[in-house]
């Protein structure tokens, strides 16, 4: 009883530890975005002004031009809107044409007589204008040139004057934001270490035993199912940052194992320690369900689970729904802080997108869209929550050669541009010996062996498991 | 204690009366997982076009019982067929039993007419005896409510566990889709299964009409509120678990009455919360385990 | 390209599109909206062009979608049914009606007071019926709102019995304003367009997303760190709120109370709005309600077919009920959806037959 009180006081400085750190992570990229943000709204400002400043100037500009240039000018410019407007016709006549000619009828005649009278038209229309727009003087208003070169130059020195305005205005917004951000960092600092001081003194576990490098420790764990051993006395070890892969017969355990990290089922006995992002030690078996992905450990499924009321870029926002920090209110009545919480995720989710090569699909629904794309989703939605270690469930199921392929270069990259442990059960044979580390191989819930790809393709004890006993 | 023993005898039909109703509801949750809230209207079906075959035309009163009945098996059965079987979702479902209980109010005294009507009791008079000592009497009428309930349930679970039907309808709830690549016709089973249901609720609604001797269009209205906690006291995904919270609902009513009769419903109401705290499914019910 | 050309486009891009911008923006409907029933108010009180069965209907039918909108955001977005909509819309008219009585407050105080008492309520029946998924909400509410239906109508001073509350005043702004039976139809809608942003923002938050998971796929939910039951209760506080809020401006509109109105049925009826709807947006959930209470309270009350035989006006809304569940069963937004992408279809074939496939 005394060890279950401990294990959940632990558990909750843990959370409170992961709610600081969250907060802190919040505030250094928001920031950044709310910097863009200034950015874009100034970008679009400039760009309006400096478009007013052309529109002012431009009867000056062609005052300043001599007699036959404007009138040049101003000729090709009506006629390309008068070519412009004749396109949509040409464009009937030749649907009519083609419709009648698949009829069997002959219309070539009536088309071409359409075309003809249609550039009959523009060349009146060019003898009308340049009739208007007579004269061809070739001499310049030397005046005309002067005032324009004046206003040029005040448009140019108003222009430059507003960015200045731009910069000194954004530099101030930054400095008050970051130094709030500054202040509730201090805080959030202090509480953070308290709370890690708290978690140091009180480790659940003898750390040499963890293992200096490894990521995830699963020791002695057992599951059963109404008497029926789905994962039996099973000891493993993640080293950090490396791919594992775990294959095995049909009805291994592998899936019920996967469960069993994420506690979507409890186990019936052993430990999962877990390495977090601190460095600090934590046993699995204390976490409900839902804070496992607080821990870092996010992971895919079997069959594909999205939520397809939900466009693919608020399917990826959900994936982040435990990195955002906003409380209820805060959401409710939709303050400043929370847009700007939203405005981080969403440029996170759609540099995740196109990273992936998926980013045109950001405002679609998923269903209907292509499997693989998909499953890419699914990849994206487990990097929102910036893991520590990635779970993936059977990746490739359902994929075709090439696909597969990519989705191994992926994983790959994956691993090493976000610093995290890759975590996978498959039965693409290809696929695990491609790109895994190491592989432990399963039977019937009991560890057959593990090492490197080469040497499990070489077991004889895994062979026997695949393919029987002769 | 005889005043006790009394009470739990006075409630004896309706231990009866609900058992009836929510084998009903059990049946059509189990296969068709919609909670039939319009199961207590269509059961009044049955009980007015028992009382109107009665008075106004001269059936004897065991023939227009059996009328009634048939009538709301055919009612079902359409309903079934015509409707449920068309709406795809959960809902939607619910939602189409919400249309049906406004239909059929509404329905009913267009049909049958504004003038009341009445249903005799099948036996007359009490009968009288003596247990460890104590005077007690049951009326005989409520004796034959409840033998006849329990004789149709037991008959209803027997058909369960032993025949054709049974297999069928216990596969169709465990997995719809298997059993129909398994060649039982769900649709059939589904069909029956409302038909049943709604004969059960109209010898619910009949019988209850006899004690009572009373038909109106709200005359169940409680007892779909009772049978409701009775189906997640008993925990829903059981079959023989809501007959037994339906026989546990009206004693513990009859034993919370003697603490306060005013707030006897509200009491039960609190006990359940308390138990639905402790054990989400039910006193029957099993936890499935989820599949990921 | 020449200057004159150049000239256009830069014409083109710097032109203001404030209009689009304004129609663009999430709440323009709901603002036009309001304003046409400010409009029609006015005319009732001004003109006489409106009757007074359309003015009270209106106003009855805002009150029961505020109630409305709370379940949509129960049953659309986190997939649970209640039926105690109608029993804790009861509670909320004989809260704010008792405190109207005692107290003489600004009305924001009494919808605070009974927001707190919604959420108290909310929290407790929540936390012990939704721990299970299933129909345990629907059953509880529904035996709760029956219990609650007799506590009622017996005798106490609180809910005045069976003849009910009456002859509550009218609430005052601000400490300023006395408000009367004409004026209180701003007041509420005024509430109802605020409840209408705070449902906008539910729906487009994390919150709103993470109910849609939940009440797609749990597993998944639970992988994203979505405490189920913290979202299942916040769903049912949300419609407790809403509907004991929408009693709060029943009570102080018509000023009286009656407990047999707070049944079941009314419940029913506010689940059928929704669904009519087919959608947790406000937009749907107004159009709904209309459909459900303002079409049987302001139209088929002024056909006298419908008046002399009230019971098939009941019959017909039956009817109604089954046929959009059964042909529509996406409800009116689906319905709305699927039109405008017939027509885009039909427009686009039509260009296409007419000027051949479009140049890229």
């Amino acid at each position: 009883m005394a060890q279950t009180n401990r294990n959940r006081l632990f558990m909750r400085v843990v959370g409170k530890r992961d709610k600081a750190y969250v907060r802190m992570e919040f505030n250094k990229s928001r920031l950044l975005v709310i910097d863009a943000q200034i950015g874009q709204k100034q970008a679009k400002d400039m760009q309006k002004q400096t478009l007013l400043a052309r529109k002012r100037l431009y009867p000056l500009e062609l005052a300043a031009l001599s007699q036959a240039d404007r009138n040049k000018a101003l000729i090709e410019c009506e006629m390309t809107i008068h070519r412009a407007k004749q396109s949509l016709q040409r464009r009937a006549v030749q649907q009519t044409y083609l419709r009648a000619t698949e009829k069997g009828e002959k219309a070539e005649a009536a088309r071409d007589a359409a075309l003809n009278a249609l550039d009959r038209r523009l060349t009146e229309k060019e003898a009308a204008l340049t009739a208007r727009y007579g004269g061809t003087d070739k001499t310049a208003d030397k005046q005309a040139a002067e005032v324009y070169g004046e206003r040029s130059k005040t448009e140019q020195t108003r222009l430059s004057a507003l960015a200045e305005e731009h910069a000194k205005q954004k530099k101030r917004t930054l400095d008050t934001l970051g130094g709030k951000l500054e202040a509730q960092n201090g805080k959030l600092q202090a509480r953070f270490r308290e709370a890690e001081a708290q978690i140091l003194s009180m480790c659940p576990t003898d750390p040499a035993s963890f293992g200096e490098d490894s990521i995830l420790n699963i020791q002695n764990l057992k599951m059963y199912f109404s008497g029926i051993k789905a994962v039996d006395d099973l000891s493993i070890r993640v080293r950090r940052g490396e791919i594992f892969g775990l294959i095995g017969p049909n009805g291994a355990g592998k899936t019920t194992l996967f469960n069993c990290i994420t506690q979507f089922y409890k186990p019936k006995s052993g430990d999962i320690y877990y390495r977090d992002r601190f460095g600090s030690l934590v046993n699995l078996v204390h976490y409900n369900t839902h804070d496992v992905i607080r821990a870092g450990i996010s992971r895919t499924f079997q069959n594909v689970e999205l939520v397809y009321f939900l466009s693919v870029i608020d399917n990826l926002m959900l994936g982040a729904h435990a990195s955002i920090s906003s409380g209820l209110f805060s959401q409710i009545l939709r303050t400043k802080r929370y847009k700007d919480e939203e405005a981080v995720f969403r440029s996170r989710a759609m540099e995740l997108l196109s990273r992936l090569g998926i980013a045109a699909y950001a405002e679609a629904y998923p269903l209907g869209l292509p499997y693989g794309v998909l499953k890419k989703i699914e990849l994206a939605r487990t990097l929102m929550s910036n893991p520590r270690m990635i779970i993936l469930d059977e990746p490739a199921a359902g994929l075709n050669e090439s696909e597969t392929e990519e989705l191994g270069r992926i994983i790959r990259s994956v691993r090493d541009d976000f610093d995290c442990t890759v975590f996978l059960v498959e039965h693409d044979m290809n696929l695990v010996m491609g790109i895994c580390d190491t592989v432990c191989a399963i039977s019937f819930g009991k560890m057959l062996a593990v090492g490197t790809p080469e040497e499990i393709q070489g077991n004889p004890v895994v062979q026997e498991a695949y393919l029987g006993v002769e | 204690m005889a005043n006790v023993l009394q009470l739990v005898l006075n409630s004896l039909f309706q231990v009866g009366v609900l058992a009836l109703t929510t084998m009903g509801m059990t049946l059509t949750f189990k296969t068709v997982s919609v909670a039939n809230f319009a199961q207590a209207i269509t059961s009044t079906v049955g009980a007015f076009m028992a009382a109107f075959l009665l008075r106004d035309a001269g059936f004897n009163a065991w023939t227009a019982t059996f009328g009634g009945v048939a009538v709301c098996f055919v009612l079902g059965y359409i309903i079934d067929n015509v409707i449920i079987r068309n709406i795809a979702g959960g809902s939607g479902r619910i939602m189409i039993t919400i249309g049906l209980i406004v239909l059929i109010t509404a329905a009913i005294p267009l049909v049958f007419g504004l003038i009341p009507f009445s249903f005799p009791r099948y036996y007359m008079g009490n009968l009288n005896f003596t247990f460890l000592g104590m005077e007690l009497y049951v009326s005989a009428n409520a004796l034959f409510v409840f033998g006849l309930s329990a004789a149709v349930l037991g008959i209803i679970f027997l058909a369960l566990r032993f025949t054709k039907w049974g297999l069928g309808v216990r596969s169709t709830a465990s997995n719809k889709v298997v059993a129909s690549m398994m060649g039982v016709n769900t649709d059939l089973m589904t069909a029956l299964s409302w038909g049943i249901s709604s004969a059960c609720g109209a010898l619910a609604a009949v019988l209850y009409a006899s004690q009572t001797s009373l038909v109106s269009i709200t005359m169940l209205g409680t007892v779909l509120a009772n049978s409701l906690l009775a189906f997640i006291v008993g925990g829903y995904n059981s079959f023989y678990g809501p007959s037994v919270g339906a026989a546990i609902i009206p004693i513990a009513l009859v034993f919370l009455g003697m603490i306060s009769g005013l707030w006897a419903t509200a009491l039960l109401y609190a006990i359940i919360m308390v138990l639905i705290l402790i054990k989400p499914t039910g006193l029957f019910g099993t936890k499935t385990v989820k599949k990921v | 390209m020449t200057l004159q050309n150049e000239y256009a486009e830069l014409a083109k891009a710097c032109k203001p599109h404030y209009l689009r911008r304004v129609a663009r923006h999430p709440f323009f409907g709901y603002i036009v909206l309001m304003v046409m029933l400010v409009v029609v108010q006015l005319l009732y009180m001004f003109t006489g062009l409106i009757s007074l069965t359309v003015s009270q209907a209106i106003n009855t039918t805002m009150i029961l979608a505020v109630a409305a909108l709370g379940v949509g955001i129960l049953l659309m977005m986190a997939g649970l049914m209640s039926f105690g909509t109608g029993a804790f819309m009861g509670l909320g008219t004989f809260i704010a009606g008792n405190l109207l009585k005692v107290f003489d407050l600004p009305f924001v105080f009494y919808l605070a007071a009974v927001a707190l008492a919604g959420v108290v309520i909310g929290v407790v029946v929540g936390v012990v019926s939704l721990r299970a998924k299933g129909i345990h909400l629907l059953i509880i509410t529904m035996a709760l709102s029956g219990i609650m239906g007799t506590m009622f109508v017996l005798p106490n001073t609180f809910t005045g019995g069976p003849s009910g509350l009456s002859g509550v005043p009218f609430p005052t702004l601000i400490f300023l304003f006395d408000t009367s039976r004409e004026t209180m139809y701003f007041v509420v809608l005024v509430v109802t367009f605020l409840l209408i942003a705070v449902t906008l923002n539910i729906i487009n938050s994390s919150i709103g997303r993470a109910m849609l998971g939940m009440s797609q796929s749990e597993s998944l939910a639970q992988a994203m760190g979505i405490y189920l039951l913290k979202y299942r209760v916040l769903a049912f506080v949300v419609a407790t709120v809403y509907s004991m809020l929408a009693g709060a401006l029943y009570v102080a509109s018509i000023s009286s109370s009656s407990p047999y109105t707070w049944t079941t049925a009314l419940s029913m009826n506010i689940l059928v709005a929704v669904i009519i709807g087919g959608t947790a947006k406000p937009a749907g959930v107004i159009a709904g309600s209309f459909i459900m209470f303002c079409l049987d309270l302001a139209i088929l009350k002024s056909i006298p077919f419908f008046v002399e035989n009230p019971t098939f006006s009941v019959f017909f809304m039956g009817i109604l009920i089954i046929l959009i569940v059964m042909k529509y069963p996406g409800g009116l937004m689906w319905m709305l959806a699927s039109l405008k992408y017939r027509l885009q279809t039909f427009r686009t074939m039509r260009r296409l037959k007419k000027y051949g496939p479009d140049e890229s």
